[in-house]
């Protein structure tokens, strides 16, 4: 079943002169129950993706065409105020950066329960019961001891961990983690993902990925999108994808990591990848990645599915794209 | 083979307002020379403390600090500062690393001005040369950092700790302020410059992979202890301190079939107050003797 | 920050006002007779007022309460009051730049207790504690007198220094904050000496707070001077005159040069009666630390324009 659907969506950027496009006619869906990785180097347009699907775009940006559906509610057509009821209560969201998430002057109890008192969950005097029983949950031995503490007090994954606590306080259906753990030690990060995914095996939430690792989208992520400039070159189950990527971009990506069972003396880069190939089965790859040529880079382009459940972007037949 | 670098029971200190830290305490390790020693460490492990006092921009509270067989822990002054032009450093975020201010060239040139090395007309052409060495175009000489990307400015960085023929190298996180594929071409060009420089160098990351990939032998450090020293391909496939296992253990494997192969769950005992033992336990693996029981291991070769 | 300073459109308006000032009161002798002094006002052979006049009597400003022109004596104090304050202001950062490299590269040890003493001092009004300084030097003129030149000197020196101990705790920790730079421990790391350090890169770094930090000194002191005024300390010193009918005649110390904080002090026991004497000088003031905060934040925004640039 269909939880999120993102239908066509474009989403643009007023700097001072002109108008960019940061996301250009994205499509995806998330099923109940499924982690959905968004992957991509920055300006690839993953983080605003997220933000648009939750309504939090920054001022200069907007939205300008395209659907995203919620259990069936158009979430660009709804009120503030109906947009506030989903947001943080059906869908939450865990950012990067928790020292800045986290009101440093506010309790972490109070910022836990506050979400819970908005929403109107659970009875008033139930709330410090509730939100020990999640700090708990979430791997603190002593939650009355955290609950009673200032964000200064904790260390980078400690506050993580408040963070996931505050975003499945409501027990939400989609939980949107844009690059959870990209601050946190690695030993830490493994914690981080295991909780968020032990979470979501036992509550059949569905989890939105948004990182930069391919390591973590191979641990964690049932279905993968590739986004690169805006749009997404490739997308596929996991299993697929690692199996066979096709796209130069993703190859790229994926061998430009320094592998510790694979050890290689040089690393393939992305431009090495793209220089390699540029088409599969008599179709050219969009964009070119390394076209200075803008009118290329913006040639009309399409996802095409070339195996079941498995889809590359490539320029349309029609659009005239030189080879080098 | 000659060790270009020996560090003896160093400890550094940091003043945080209220306390005396230690950053460090009672490291000692080697370098040999034209080999890349890793050092591995997370947050708070002390791994840029480490760093700038093998650099002698921390001083040491005590400890030896032997660079090519001589004491440079206790050297001050001018002789300190003409000792500099041996070993060399690569910041963590080139947007911070190189002054804004300055033009492409007089970043290159300014290390060859303060060690009155050549004539004004080498060290320009000694800086055209860098910038070859590091694939920049020439035209970049003139320009200054804002036109310059994330991995292009680290490529600068990189040519300015050059340019004086250091022997020595230490990047502390060269790569991590950097985007994956960024990331790739960085470290292509430092190992090439190893090669043509001859350089010994220090690498430190938190990324296990990264280190894997750049060094010949790794060091574990855990809050100012280093815990475990060995050859690479040994420590990465049979690690002994409980916290090695654990850090090889959280690396995400690439590759969703192997899924669910988890190891057992390992318990990282709790710091020791005092800097570990290290021992050694044969084919140059050290590790820090609180957590082994010696019988355990035979000596090999 | 040079070339894109003169796109700011604050700081071009800002700057255009000041310098018009100074430039004015520069050429004012050419075009103004010298302040005449009418303190009568006869109508048909009969005395109808005295000074200070209204502005309706005497457009455009009115007169003080010596009948002299308030334009004009704007007018001709404000190269005084402009320069001195520009003076002190540039003296003060010079200095306190200086004391703060010494500061900060070596007295480790004495700093906390240095930090303290500054502290405590911030929390003293300035104006009071530049009272207490100068009004003795007053009471010696006034007494043995001093020569006109000597003692503005010695009211500026007192004035910069008075402004010097939380510049320089401002400055150390911007030091403190740019020698943590990576950039600045990478130089170091080359084996450059602290010397080199400082001239080359800490205080280039510094140039443009330096030059923000004048700006808004300039505005601490002119607010000190209109404070000073108003507790009769004039900048150049007093000469005292009589003032009075012939039957009860009183001493009344006046500016001698004619620097606007002189004019309110003089003038404040007419604010009640003709507020327009405190009003015209105050006006004059506020337009001179408008247009100053005109520049200041014409600079900021241009020090953020080049920053964001820095960054991307």
């Amino acid at each position: 079943m269909k939880l999120l659907e993102v239908q066509n969506l474009k989403v643009s950027f007023r700097s001072r002169k002109e108008e960019l496009n940061a996301i250009d006619d994205i499509s995806f869906s998330i099923n109940k129950g499924e982690t959905v990785a968004l992957i991509g180097e920055s300006g690839s347009g993953k983080s605003v993706t997220s933000l648009s699907v939750l309504g939090l775009l920054p001022k200069n940006g907007r939205v300008v065409g395209g659907h995203i559906f919620y259990e069936n509610k158009d979430l660009l057509r709804l009120g503030k105020k109906e947009l506030g009821k989903i947001r943080g209560k059906q869908i939450s969201m865990i950012f990067q950066d928790a020292s800045i998430s986290l009101n440093p002057s506010m309790k972490i109890g109070k910022q836990i329960t506050q979400g819970l008192a908005y929403h109107r969950i659970i009875a008033r005097k139930e709330l410090k019961r509730e939100a020990l029983r999640l700090l708990a949950k979430v791997g603190f031995h002593k939650p009355k001891e955290v609950f009673n503490q200032y964000p200064g007090q904790l260390s980078g994954g400690m506050k993580q961990r408040v963070l996931i606590t505050m975003a499945i306080s409501c027990n939400p259906q989609l939980i949107i983690a844009d690059e959870p753990t990209t601050a946190l030690d690695v030993t830490t990060q493994k914690q981080i993902l295991d909780l968020m995914n032990d979470y979501k095996q036992s509550t059949n939430t569905s989890i939105l990925l948004i990182t930069h690792d391919f390591g973590l989208v191979a641990e964690y992520a049932d279905r993968v999108m590739v986004m690169f400039g805006g749009k997404i070159v490739e997308a596929a189950d996991v299993f697929t994808l690692f199996k066979k990527p096709i796209h130069p971009y993703t190859k790229g990506l994926m061998n430009s990591i320094p592998k510790i069972e694979e050890p290689r003396n040089h690393l393939q880069t992305i431009k090495d990848a793209v220089i390699e190939e540029t088409a599969y089965e008599g179709r050219i790859f969009a964009p070119e990645t390394f076209s200075a040529d803008e009118k290329v880079y913006h040639s009309p382009s399409t996802l095409i599915e070339v195996e079941p459940g498995h889809h590359v972007r490539f320029f349309n037949e029609s659009s005239e794209v030189l080879i080098r | 083979m000659n060790k270009l670098v020996e560090v003896q029971n160093l400890s550094t200190s940091y003043h945080d307002g209220i306390n005396l830290k230690k950053a460090i305490e009672g490291v000692s390790f080697y370098v040999y020379e034209g080999e890349t020693l890793g050092i591995v460490g997370e947050s708070g492990s002390g791994k840029t403390t480490l760093a700038r006092t093998i650099l002698r921009i921390l001083q040491p509270d005590y400890g030896l600090l032997k660079f090519d067989g001589e004491d440079i822990s206790k050297l001050t002054g001018k002789k300190l500062r003409e000792m500099r032009k041996d070993f060399q450093m690569i910041f963590q975020n080139p947007y911070e690393s190189l002054s804004p201010r300055l033009r492409v060239g007089d970043i290159l040139e300014e290390p060859l001005v303060i060690q009155k090395m050549f004539s004004p007309e080498e060290r320009t052409q000694k800086a055209y040369r860098m910038l070859e060495n590091v694939g920049l175009a020439k035209s970049s000489y003139h320009k200054t950092i804002h036109e310059f990307s994330g991995g292009q400015r680290q490529r600068i960085a990189i040519a300015r700790a050059l340019v004086m023929n250091p022997r020595l190298i230490i990047a502390d996180e060269p790569v991590s302020a950097l985007d994956v594929s960024v990331q790739a071409q960085i470290l292509n060009l430092l190992k090439d410059l190893q090669k043509e420089f001859n350089l010994t160098t220090i690498f430190i990351s938190h990324d296990l992979s990264v280190v894997h990939h750049m060094s010949d032998r790794v060091a574990i450090l855990n809050r100012g202890h280093l815990l475990e020293i060995a050859g690479k391909e040994e420590i990465y496939k049979e690690p002994i301190h409980p916290y090695t296992k654990s850090l090889l253990s959280s690396i995400p494997r690439n590759d969703p079939a192997k899924r669910g192969e988890t190891e057992e769950k390992i318990e990282v005992p709790p710091l020791s107050p005092h800097p570990p033992h290290l021992i050694h336990i044969g084919n140059e693996h050290y590790v820090a003797a609180d957590v082994i029981e010696i019988k355990h291991f035979e000596v090999q070769k | 920050m040079r070339l894109a300073i003169w796109k700011q459109p604050q700081f071009l308006i800002g700057s255009f006002i000041l310098l018009s000032m100074i430039i004015l009161s520069f050429m004012s002798p050419l075009f103004f007779d010298p302040p005449q002094e009418v303190k009568y006002l006869y109508e048909d052979g009969k005395l109808v007022d005295v000074a200070p006049f209204s502005p309706s009597q005497v457009p455009p400003f009115g007169t003080d309460k010596f009948g002299r022109n308030l334009l004009t004596l704007l007018i001709n104090g404000a190269k005084y009051t402009l320069l001195i304050a520009i003076v002190i202001a540039v003296f003060r950062v010079f200095l306190s730049g200086l004391f703060a490299i010494v500061y900060h590269h070596y007295n480790v040890k004495l700093r906390p207790l240095l930090e303290d003493l500054v502290e405590s001092t911030i929390f003293v009004p300035t104006s009071i504690l530049a009272y207490l300084l100068l009004a003795p030097l007053a009471v010696k003129q006034a007494q043995e007198g001093i020569g006109f030149f000597e003692i503005v000197v010695i009211q500026c020196i007192i004035l910069i220094f008075i402004g010097v101990p939380p510049l320089i705790s401002i400055f150390s920790k911007d030091m403190g904050r740019i020698t943590r730079k990576e950039h600045i421990v990478s130089t170091l790391s080359l084996g450059a000496k602290h010397r080199y350090v400082y001239i080359k890169h800490v205080l280039p770094e510094m140039g443009s707070r330096f030059l923000l930090v004048i700006a808004q000194q300039i505005i601490q002191v002119l607010i000190l001077l209109a404070h000073l005024g108003v507790l009769l300390i004039f900048l150049g010193g007093v000469k005292t005159i009589l003032d009075g009918d012939l039957l009860s005649t009183h001493e009344v110390f006046v500016s001698l040069t004619g620097e606007w904080s002189g004019l309110i002090g003089n003038n404040f026991q007419e604010i009640v009666h003709s507020p327009h004497v405190i009003l015209v000088p105050l006006g004059f003031f506020s337009l001179t630390i408008f247009s100053m905060n005109l520049i200041i934040n014409g600079m900021q925004n241009t020090m953020k324009k080049i920053e964001r640039g820095a960054g991307s």
